[in-house]
Order: structure tokens, then C-alpha cells, then sequence
């Protein structure tokens, strides 16, 4: 609440609205466009390349993530003040470098501070020089290496790729067969130098997703989620980016929240400072929460999709100005307001998502599904043909609720996307059952 | 006289001290004043400041040139990004929790964390660690009367000086509290008679029309009516003894809160810089022979 009436105060008595650019195309970035739009502190809004969604909210304008002098051309076109990064790609790629040598301010780390998520090797060394808690692990270059440990140390166990995969380098091999196969096909004979695999011990307990904000030297705590990274219902089936989320994750009371902070992202923030690669945007730490506390299982340096779509429902405070400050290096004394509520969020995707999804399909009853209370359909994957709404990529809806509880949250969302008519597509039906689970018990 | 202008007499050159007025965002012409006289090769024996004078003043007095606090100054603006993360960080804590949200009710900013911010490196705690002697005139809100600091803490008497009523929380000072010293003296020059030989003050209260047909918000006509009650304090004051060199630089298009055109600001006030250099060079002169 504290900034939302700062910055309409600063923007109504000090003429500080920001021109901000969000970079991305998914359900993020139209959940983050839409929290943007809403502040009094913002000046013009612009999605680079954007959705349909984003366009509801925002200019849009298409851009190629990968060319650099394309976003700088654009900023100096528009005289943006801050941009924020939705995906993590540009930020290892060094845009963070690339604007601030321009004078425009980025949400989001430099290239050495994105290796946090660009490297696993980097992330896993990091942790034990720091003395942050996670997985016993071992980096390898050689196959054979790779593989004589994993006999030593036998299944359930974890292989992860080095570098940026989508969500899809990681497996967790139940078998020592299946993590060899896993070694192979990460690192085949004679393959490219420097390739390189993690191989970690199997955490127990509870995963959570955990974002802090974090401005180079102090972190906010932001908000808690739980994601479905499975494709199919009951957590089966290949991995996905995420079929769908809720938060916040009844894990993290306050006095975990409170820990997770002290033990791990406080060290974290530290510690990059000290290496002389200050971590500024958003901290997202893949934790595991068992019996001796909280763990890492990976760093992301940006916001999750689809979490964010279900956090940012919640954000009752005003985004832009915590944004600005992470940029400017001036996070303030505590963490911005969220209400009470609970929010969740469906993916709806493609047939053939995670392989080769269809598209050009034509999808109706968006407004439909608008209008049940407390719902919003946020695009990701579409894309405006003439009139109609026509799906454009694996993922393509994140059909958001906000309710008193999970459950229902999770009634309006599914509400709403029976009032979607798309054949070509599905989503997961039982998103947040964990949850709601858990309510119903409490409940009787 | 004090032995300091003497001296300044004996070397054969006239002393000269300088007064900054208030007047927000107007107060950026104050640059382009100290620039003339950096030009001039004149260095002032004393600074009196109120408000955005005082900011301005503390930082000159502090030795950093007045060019380079052109540039800090524009640098900190170019970005709003950067400036709204720092009005983040220099709101009063939950004070905005306890007020009406939006509707015009402004939250407090708190004005030592404001400074910390937005001052260039280099500037002291201390009064005694200036490079020239400094007053910096504020109002004691619980005394009702004119502060004048020029010893002690230099942070909290600037911060008392600028705290405007609406947008700053006033400063507690030795359980006083310190609000805007445009409210008692926008216009310090008076204290600087004893201190040279030449007084220059700085006025950018003057003048101004509002071209705007719609009524002001509340706040607008508070901060309106305080600005036209401090350019009648200094009318007043230059009818009962006005200064040796009275500068208005052209800025009267300019509003109390437009930081975010301090590039127009300095330009406007650019325009000032020859009558400025000339009523300088004939006052010295003059004083001089005499």
C-alpha cells in the first residue's frame, strides 16, 4: 500500500512516471503488463514483442530478444526509463550490460550475476562457497567419470545439463540405467568442449517456489507458489515449462518465509555482492523443504510463468516503483502488500505440447470466461488473425482466479475454461489438488 | 565587519557572499549563479541557503564545483526509473498504511533519506567541514520561529530547511521540529551583511503566472498559496533593505516540483549569466574605488 500511494503521489506531484518496456511474449509478461498498466506511476507502457493480451494493456511492438541494438533503437525511440525482462535468455545473453552501458535502467541481473540460472555448475559452487543449504553434488566433463560416480552412488539421483534448457536439462533418474541414459545423451562421446554435468542427490520433502526481490546488496521478500511441472494429471507424464500454479504455498508461513530469507537468500544477495556481481531483479529459488529445512534445488533470476500470473493477481501494492528500486539499488525496508486471497492459475496448451504443438487453431469464448468473478484469461502462446484469437504456441492460456482459498480459486478458473471453446487444446484438471486437499481436511 | 572580509579588503579584492532562496525545483537556476562566479574566479566567503538553496549552497560549500553539480544534477534526473526507486526508498515507513490511499493525500517523504540519495558524493555531516562558512536557515515549526543553523549537524538542518509541509516529514531536531525555512526567511540574505563586502542574493520566487484555467487540487493550492506568501516575505524584505545584487533568473514558467525539467531550468537560467557577470564586475568595481 505504501507505494502504491507513493507513486501516485510521485507521479501525480513529481511528475515521475516512468516510460517501462516489458520484454517477453507469455503469460508472464501479460500479468506483468497488466500489474504495470493499473500504476499510477507509469507513463507509456510498451511489450516488446508482446501478445495479444499485452495489447489489451500496452503498446505492443515486435522486436528479436536475441538483437540487442534492436531493444536499445527501441528504448532511445521511446525514451523508456526502466525495462523488465520477462525471460531469462537476453539476461544471460548480457541485455542487463548492454542498457545500463546506455543509461536505461533493467529490471533484471547482469550476465555474470544471470550465470546464478545459466550455469548449474556455477550455481551448485556458489552454494557451498557461500554456505548456502543444498543438494551433495558433483560436476563431471567426462561421461565415464560421470557414470562411475553414479554407480558408486546408486539411484534415486539427479542429472542436470550445465546450461540453459528450458526446464527440460533435468532428470531424475529412479534407476541407474536411466541416469547413464541421462549422462549419454548430456554429454554423447565426443561432444562439444566445455559441456558439462551436475549429478545431485535426491532432496525429500516439499518443493516451493520462492521470489525475493533484490537490488544488488538487500532482498524483500515477494511471494510463494507451487508450481505442476508435469504435462499430465496426477504429476505424470514428460516435463513441461509449468502447466499451471497457485499461491501463496501453505508451506511458507511466516516463520519459514522468515528463515528462507536468512539462510538463503540473504547469503545468496550477499555473497554476489561480494564477488563483485551485485544480483539485482528477482531471486526465484526452486526450494525443497524437508526435515532439516529449507534447501536449494535451483536458482532462476527471473520471474516464474506461469507463478507470476497467479502472484501478481495477489499484489495489492503498486509493482513499478519496487521495480525501479531494484534497478536503482534502493529496495526499501520491507516487502510490498499482497491480499489475502489465494490465486491459481490453469495453463491451457496446444495438443501435442511439450513435443510439437499445433497451431492456427481458433479459439472463442475468451470474453466468456473473462466475465466469471475474479477470473482473467492472460494470453500466451496466441496470436490476433483478423478478428479471431488463434493458438501460436505450446503453451498459449493461463487462465487465472483469485478466491478465499485454493479450491475456490481453483472453481472459477476451471469455470472459465469450460466457457472456452477450443478443441485443439487442453490443460490439467487437477491443478492445486495438493492444496485443495489439504483445505478440505483442514476444513472437516 | 568581520577580520575574514578585511582580510578579503587588504588583498585588494572585495569580499562576496552569496545567499540561495527557495523555491523546489526553481531553485536549479542556483547552478547556474554559482557557475558565473566559478566563471568569474570568485570564491564566496559565506553560503546562506533556505530549502533548495540550502541543498544547492551545502553542496558548492562543500568544495565540489558548480559545473560538476550541473552534471550530478542532470545525471540524477535523466532516469525517472532511478529516481522513483529512490522515492521509494525515502518514504516514511508505514505512514501510508495509516492514511485515505490515493484521493491527493500525499505521502511523506523523509527528507535526511532524500538527501542521502540525491546529494553528490562529497558532501559532510558537519558545518565544520565545509570549505565556506554556511548558514542554512529553516523554520521551527515548535517554536514558531526562524532556525539558523550554521554549526553542528549539516544533514538535519538542510533536511529541516526543505522539509515543505505535504511532502516532507518535518525533522526532529534536539526535540524541535524543523519544517521549510521558506515559511520565515525564503530569501537569507540578511544574515550575511556582517560576513562581506558584497551581498548577492538569489531570488527565484519571483513572478510566475499560471496559465492553468482548472482549479488546483487542494494540495496544488497549498503549495500555490505558500510559494506567493514567500515571494511577498522577500518583497517585503528587499523594500527594507535589499541586497547589493539582486538575481532573479528567468524562471518563473517553472513550478515548484518540476525536477524532471532541470535541463529547461538551467537553460532559462543561462540566459541570466551575462546581467549576472555585469552587475557583479560593475559592483566590484565600484567597491573597489570606494
Amino acid at each position: 500500500m505504501g507505494a502504491t500511494a507513493v507513486s501516485a503521489h510521485a507521479a501525480n506531484q513529481w511528475k515521475a512516471r516512468m516510460n517501462v518496456l516489458i520484454l517477453g511474449s507469455g503469460g508472464r509478461e501479460h500479468a506483468l503488463a497488466r500489474a504495470c498498466a493499473r500504476s499510477p506511476a507509469i507513463g507509456k507502457l510498451m511489450v516488446a514483442p508482446g501478445n495479444p493480451g499485452c495489447a489489451q494493456v500496452a503498446e505492443t511492438h515486435p522486436v528479436d530478444l536475441g538483437d540487442h541494438g534492436q531493444i536499445l533503437a527501441l528504448c532511445r525511440r521511446h525514451a523508456i526509463d526502466l525495462v523488465v525482462v520477462g525471460p531469462e535468455a537476453p539476461l544471460v545473453a548480457g541485455l542487463a550490460d548492454d542498457l545500463a552501458r546506455q543509461g536505461v535502467a533493467c529490471f533484471g541481473p547482469s550476465a555474470a550475476a544471470a550465470r546464478l540460472e545459466g550455469s548449474k555448475g556455477f550455481a551448485k559452487d556458489f552454494c557451498r562457497e557461500f554456505g548456502v543449504p543444498t543438494a551433495d553434488y558433483r560436476r563431471f566433463r567426462s561421461g565415464v567419470e560421470a557414470k562411475a560416480y553414479l554407480r558408486e552412488r546408486g539411484a534415486p539421483i539427479v542429472v542436470k545439463a550445465d546450461g540453459l534448457a528450458a526446464g527440460k536439462g533435468v532428470v531424475v533418474a529412479e534407476t541407474v540405467e536411466e541416469a547413464e541414459k541421462a549422462v549419454d545423451a548430456l554429454l554423447p562421446a565426443g561432444s562439444t568442449p566445455g559441456a558439462e554435468v551436475v549429478i545431485e542427490e535426491v532432496l525429500e520433502g516439499e518443493e516451493v517456489s520462492f521470489f525475493a526481490l533484490c537490488d544488488g546488496s538487500v532482498a524483500a521478500p515477494f511471494a510463494s507458489a507451487q508450481d505442476h511441472k508435469r504435462v499430465g494429471e496426477g504429476d505424470t507424464g514428460p516435463n513441461t515449462g509449468g502447466m499451471g500454479a497457485y499461491s501463496p504455498a501453505s508451506i511458507m508461513t511466516p516463520e519459514m518465509t522468515e528463515r528462507v530469507m536468512r539462510e538463503i537468500v540473504t547469503p545468496t544477495v550477499e555473497g554476489m555482492a561480494r564477488r563483485g556481481t551485485p544480483f539485482r531483479g528477482v531471486l526465484f529459488v526452486g526450494l525443497m523443504i524437508g526435515r532439516d529445512g529449507p534447501k536449494v534445488i535451483e536458482f532462476n533470476v527471473r520471474f516464474g510463468d506461469p507463478e507470476t500470473e497467479a502472484i501478481l493477481e495477489r499484489l495489492s501494492d503498486d509493482l513499478p516503483p519496487w521495480l525501479a528500486a531494484c534497478a536503482a539499488g534502493t529496495l526499501p525496508q520491507g516487502s510490498p502488500a499482497f491480499r489475502p486471497e489465494a490465486a491459481l492459475t490453469v495453463v491451457m496448451a496446444a495438443r501435442g505440447y511439450p513435443g510439437e504443438p499445433m497451431k492456427g487453431s481458433r479459439i472463442l469464448g475468451l470474453d466468456e470466461a473473462g466475465r466469471v468473478p475474479g477470473v482473467v484469461v492472460l494470453h500466451a502462446g496466441t496470436r490476433q488473425a483478423g478478428e479471431a484469437i488463434v493458438a501460436d504456441g505450446g503453451r498459449v492460456l493461463a487462465v487465472t482466479a483469485i478466491g478465499r482459498t485454493v479450491g475456490e480459486a481453483q472453481e472459477r478458473a476451471y469455470r472459465a475454461i469450460q466457457r472456452i471453446e477450443w478443441p485443439e487444446g487442453f490443460c490439467r484438471k487437477d491443478i492445486g489438488w495438493r492444496a485443495v486437499a489439504r483445505e478440505t481436511e483442514l476444513g472437516s | 565587519m568581520t577580520p575574514g572580509a578585511d582580510l578579503a579588503r587588504r588583498g585588494g579584492r572585495p569580499s562576496i557572499a552569496v545567499a540561495l532562496g527557495s523555491g523546489g525545483a526553481r531553485g536549479i537556476a542556483h547552478v547556474a549563479v554559482l557557475e558565473t562566479l566559478d566563471e568569474l574566479g570568485i570564491r564566496p566567503t559565506a553560503i546562506a541557503g533556505t530549502s533548495m538553496g540550502a541543498v544547492i549552497g551545502a553542496a558548492y560549500a562543500a568544495g565540489i564545483e558548480a559545473r560538476a553539480i550541473r552534471s550530478h544534477v542532470l545525471k540524477v534526473l535523466r532516469n525517472r526509473s532511478n529516481v522513483m526507486g529512490k522515492l521509494l526508498r525515502a518514504r516514511v515507513g508505514r505512514f501510508a498504511d495509516l492514511v485515505l490511499r490515493g484521493r491527493g493525500n500525499p505521502v511523506l517523504l523523509d527528507p535526511e533519506i532524500f538527501l542521502e540519495l540525491f546529494w553528490p558524493a562529497g558532501v559532510p555531516n558537519s558545518f565544520e567541514e565545509l570549505a565556506i562558512q554556511t548558514i542554512v536557515v529553516a523554520t521551527n515549526y515548535s517554536l514558531r520561529n526562524e532556525a539558523v543553523f550554521q554549526s553542528g549537524s549539516l544533514t538535519a538542518a538542510v533536511a529541516g530547511s526543505m522539509a515543505i509541509p505535504g511532502l516532507f516529514r518535518p525533522v526532529d531536531c534536539d526535540g524541535d521540529l524543523l519544517i521549510d525555512g521558506g515559511a520565515v526567511n525564503p530569501l537569507p540574505y540578511d544574515h550575511l551583511f556582517d560576513l562581506a563586502d558584497i551581498v548577492i542574493a538569489v531570488d527565484v520566487t519571483f513572478g510566475g503566472r499560471s496559465r492553468r484555467r482548472r482549479a488546483p487540487t487542494p494540495l496544488e493550492s497549498m503549495f500555490g498559496a505558500a510559494q506567493i506568501m514567500q515571494g511577498a516575505i522577500t518583497a517585503q524584505k528587499v523594500k527594507r533593505r535589499p541586497p547589493d545584487i539582486l538575481i532573479r533568473p528567468r524562471v518563473e514558467q517553472f513550478g515548484l516540483l518540476d525536477f524532471f525539467r532541470a535541463s529547461h531550468i538551467l537553460r532559462a537560467a543561462e540566459a541570466s549569466k551575462d546581467e549576472m557577470r555585469e552587475a557583479i564586475s560593475s559592483r566590484l568595481a565600484a567597491t573597489a574605488r570606494a
